[in-house]
């Protein structure tokens, strides 16, 4: 097939066509394209700068630095296959291969692996989006800021973890829109069931690439074959046997930690309490918040924020900007979805088309995961696909050939509320640097308060002294930096 | 590529206006975040907080890290230091890093600098500030936990408790 194609020629090109079929057209020596992964790269630049001020973490890393210390690897993943609650033998994998890799330079090569996720992922989000035209190209900023600033995808940069799984999983996902995109070949196949099993073997999100595939394969996508989604769907199937009936696990109960609901947060008892007799209604609403969280940034965490704020009479700024943006964006998504809805019963998809289907499947489905506890950073996959779809929608609009019109004034306010937003997350990660220094300042009390007793070996010792070392006597300046008012525009909650 | 922006007006798209609301504003974001941070790496501070230069200032903004630092670095934390403006209120003090963080309201680091032995320091004066700011870390410094109505003003507890 010729790399490109007139315009006469594309316009006999049918909308059924699968996805590697269509033409290249308007970019023959691809210098949109190689604009925006300049781009997406100096985003990422970006944010690896804000990231690499922040030491590593204590609460949630320090002590999986202790786990992984002194034993081998394949010791390191077969203690996680029985883990009771939760079935993520990889994910402490990961941790285990960059902390070798580390060769004793944590900070380094921590907050370095995480950066180079972060380059990762958009280099993968700009190749997903084939950014091949000018219009493309001018919706690209707003697209990447919609995916960066929204608040689902702060949890996946803000916290170190050490290896921040739900970043991973993130690359995942977008890695197999790649996948399902491309040419059909033996190897997309392998790499589509190579990339399902690491993933869903990382955290229970990876489940999510498995809808990916098929919610893909179902609008045309055809970079993996039906036999290889026939064992994508075994692969499944083997994990929820593997889990639930060969090794004995079970889902998370009640009284595993404190969620939201409503307008506060409820503690293991309370929620035990209130809900230990028939927690059906309290997972629904856990499903139902996750899905509302993405679309109108509310509520958060499952806790009514900014319906909160309003009934007590003082909303915070930045919580007109999260909502307002994520309310009109979504609708703006919603009204593409309506107007091409005859188009979608007559299986005519276009690109803008696809990644917005994709994202309604992947949406229930990832909210089906926050079943247990709410909690924005699980559902940064479908934040990323959400982000994804919008950027479509703006494109075809620029395109001049969408099937919803976009005033003025509303594209102004979103392109404004998305780009707060997108400072708002490097605003975090400098905050962030700050607070995970005091954290380790207070090692003794975090200490008193762990449920367990830590005693710590003349080895693993040295490694809290180094990490200590790090934090509080070594770590990089990063100034605060002091915007005045316009600060309460930022969400420093995420 | 989309068949169907293929079919508009591709040809004549130009920094419309719609263009440009949609453009400009995360690019011109994004442009101002990389010049702060290239600004920051070449020592401009003009948008950042005052760093405390002193224990006794970190002390006062609460910063736990900063104040094992500067200890760390060499500074007395049993020795009065400079405050400058704007670290407190808008006075300069000479105060110990335990009585600014008592002025400052910082329970946790006032414990912290008792634990790692910030512990010289004159205790009816630093008693009558945590009286008159603090009263929750009363029992630490060894007096007796007293009521008190809201914290009084940081240059009106320094007028009744005396300064060096």
């Amino acid at each position: 097939m010729p790399r490109a194609r007139t315009v006469s020629q594309t316009r006999h090109a049918s909308r059924k066509l699968p996805v590697d079929t269509i033409p290249l057209i308007t970019d023959p020596g691809r210098r949109y394209e190689r604009v925006a992964y300049g781009y997406a790269a100096a985003v990422a630049c970006l944010m690896a700068t804000f990231l690499l001020a922040i030491p590593v973490q204590l609460s949630d890393s320090f002590t999986e630095f202790i786990s992984v210390h002194g034993h081998p690897l394949s010791q390191v993943i077969a203690a996680e296959f029985y883990n009771g609650t939760y079935f993520r033998p990889f994910r402490r994998a990961l941790i285990k291969i960059v902390y070798d890799v580390s060769g004793g330079h944590y900070y380094a090569a921590f907050r370095g692996f995480q950066a180079l996720q972060v380059l990762v992922l958009l280099l993968l989000i700009v190749r997903m989006l084939r950014v091949r035209s000018r219009a493309a190209l001018v919706a690209l900023p707003l697209g990447l800021a919609s995916v960066v600033g929204i608040h689902t995808f702060a949890g996946a940069v803000v916290e170190g973890l050490p290896v921040n799984h739900f970043l991973t999983i993130l690359i995942c996902c977008a890695a197999a829109m790649n996948i399902a995109e491309a040419k059909r070949t033996r190897l997309t196949d392998a790499a589509a069931v190579a990339l399902l099993v690491c993933a869903m073997l990382t955290i229970e999100s990876g489940l999510l690439i498995w809808v990916i595939f098929m919610a893909a394969y179902a609008v045309g996508s055809r970079g993996v074959s039906r036999p290889a989604l026939i064992v994508l769907t075994l692969c499944v199937a083997a994990y929820f046997v593997g889990r639930f009936v060969l090794i004995g696990g079970a889902p998370p109960g009640l009284n595993e930690r404190s969620a939201g609901f409503g307008f506060s947060v409820l503690n293991p008892d309370e929620l035990v309490r209130r809900f230990g007799g028939n927690p059906i209604p309290f997972y629904a609403y856990n499903v139902l918040s996750a899905i509302s969280c993405v679309l109108f940034a509310e509520p958060r965490g499952g806790v009514w924020m900014f319906v909160g704020g309003l009934l007590g009479g003082r909303p915070e700024p930045w919580q007109f900007v999260n909502v307002l943006t994520s309310t009109a964006t979504t609708l703006l998504i919603a009204r593409h979805a309506a107007a091409r809805l005859s188009n979608w019963r007559a299986r005519e998809f276009d690109e803008a088309d696809r990644f917005v289907i994709i994202f309604l499947a992947v949406l229930p489905l990832n909210a089906l995961l926050a079943g247990g506890y709410e909690k924005d950073v699980i559902m940064s996959p479908a934040g990323l696909f959400y982000g994804a779809a919008a950027y479509f929608v703006f494109r075809e609009r620029l395109s001049g050939v969408s099937a919803v019109s976009i005033a003025p004034a509303v594209a102004l306010l979103l392109a404004v509320g998305w780009s707060v937003r997108f400072v708002g997350i490097h605003e975090s990660l400098r905050a962030r640097a700050l607070s995970v220094r005091e954290e380790w300042a207070y090692y003794d009390d975090w200490v008193r308060e762990q449920p367990r007793p830590m005693p710590l070996t003349p080895e693993e010792q040295a490694i809290k002294q180094h990490l200590y070392d790090d934090a509080v006597l070594r770590a990089p300046r990063a100034p605060q930096p002091s915007l005045g008012v316009a600060e309460r525009l930022f969400d420093f909650t995420q | 590529m989309s068949p169907r922006e293929t079919e508009g007006t591709l040809k004549s798209f130009a920094l419309s206006g719609l263009a440009g609301r949609i453009l400009v504003p995360p690019l011109v974001t994004f442009l101002l975040v990389s010049v702060y941070v290239v600004g920051e790496a070449v020592g401009y501070r003009g948008l950042a907080r005052p760093e405390a230069e002193t224990v006794a200032e970190a002390a006062a903004l609460g910063q736990a890290a900063r104040t094992l630092q500067l200890i760390e670095e060499g500074q007395n934390p049993n020795q009065p230091q400079h405050v400058r403006p704007n670290f407190l209120d808008a006075g300069e003090y000479e105060l110990k890093p335990l009585e600014a963080a008592i002025l400052g309201r910082h329970a946790e680091l006032v414990r912290l600098l008792l634990r790692i032995g910030a512990a010289s320091f004159d205790r009816s004066r630093a008693s009558c500030f945590a009286r008159l700011r603090l009263p929750e870390v009363l029992s630490d410094l060894g007096d007796g936990a007293s009521e008190s109505p809201e914290p009084l003003e940081i240059a009106a507890a320094f007028r009744m408790c005396g300064s060096y």
